[in-house]
């Protein structure tokens, strides 16, 4: 990315404004901070000038202008509801831009759980069949995953398309996991685990999608005609 | 004072007067609010990012005096959204202050 600061009053923006982007802007994708960025250099060139033009010295201008911005924290809280945060626009475009991504790593799991079925058979028939069933859980879920989801999410169904592409992937894994032979309460800590890593990941990306959509169709209802 | 909630309806009425880029927006809520209103210029862009999402209003660049920078105009939308919004004020306002009137 190139600077996104300008040549205009450069030693005050990194000196006064830069820590105060930094944090407003912390967690943001690359094109909204850079956005952001644009914005808030020239805000902060304009008000240094102005503050000059009546008399201050370029170092209390530049002071006073990050003061009147206030709260960085604050303004990082705004930001992150209005825009998809760096870790959640990743997870979207995996999730509906490059699906196909991760279909070879899908295609090994199910593959390492087909070759440990058949070389360590289990000595119990129904441990197998449950083995088998898991299998049969991770290419479906894979296939969710892959396929259907983005489409979902093409149709308008976003919050949907998000919650089946978390579950899927959370099976996927869970299935692969638990087919092991290792002991069962391992398997339910692996499984927290999951449910942990999975529900930060995805819940809040559902509620931001969900709360956008909602949004967009109010507007919609309100103003039919557009 | 601080009054929550109320950023994009000054917004949107400054933009009714014309197209303005962000700190001129700034500058001329504080000088009208006269200094009534605790506004902090940081919250102003997030909440110009927010209602061009909703489509209220729009954002263009333009170049002037050599300087690059990012305009607001006021979409139809926006039109409608701040009619209907100071009608939803001036009726809030009424009754408020028919509350704190004396008896």
């Amino acid at each position: 990315m190139s600077d996104p600061y300008s040549r205009i009053h450069w030693h005050a923006q990194f000196k006064h404004l830069k820590p105060w982007t930094d944090v407003a802007t912390k967690g943001l994708s690359e094109d909204s901070r850079a956005r952001v960025l644009e914005e808030m250099t020239a805000h902060f060139e304009d008000a240094i000038e102005a503050g000059m033009r009546h008399g201050l010295s370029e170092e209390e201008s530049a002071r006073r202008a990050v003061e009147d911005l206030g709260s960085a924290w604050r303004a990082q809280l705004a930001f992150r509801r209005t825009y998809l945060t760096r870790v959640q626009a990743s997870t979207l475009g995996q999730l509906v831009e490059t699906p196909l991504r991760s279909a070879p790593v899908y295609c090994l799991v199910a593959l390492s759980m087909i070759a440990e079925i058949l070389l360590d058979a289990h000595p119990h028939a129904t441990a197998n069949v449950v083995r088998f069933a898991l299998l049969g859980v991770v290419v479906l879920s894979g296939l969710i995953r892959t396929v259907a989801v983005p489409r979902i999410f093409r149709q308008g169904r976003r919050r949907a398309a998000v919650v089946l592409g978390g579950t899927s992937e959370f099976l996927v894994w869970t299935c692969f996991i638990i087919s092991g032979r290792s002991p069962a309460e391992r398997h339910l800590w692996v499984v927290a685990l999951f449910v942990l890593i999975f529900g930060i990941g995805y819940i809040p990306l559902a509620i931001k999608i969900e709360r956008q959509h909602l949004e967009e169709l109010l507007e919609k209802r309100d103003h039919p005609k557009e | 004072m601080n009054l929550k909630g109320t950023l994009p309806v000054l917004i949107l009425q400054v933009l009714s007067e014309g197209d303005k880029y962000g700190y001129a927006i700034a500058q001329e809520i504080k000088r009208r609010s006269r200094g009534v209103l605790d506004f902090k210029e940081g919250s102003l862009y997030p909440a110009l990012h927010a209602e061009e999402k909703k489509g209220l209003i729009q954002s263009f660049d333009r170049t002037a005096d050599g300087r690059h920078r990012r305009y607001y105009r006021l979409t139809d939308r926006g039109k409608e959204a701040l009619a209907a919004q100071r009608t939803e004020w001036r009726r809030l306002s009424t009754a408020i202050t028919e509350i704190l009137a004396p008896a």
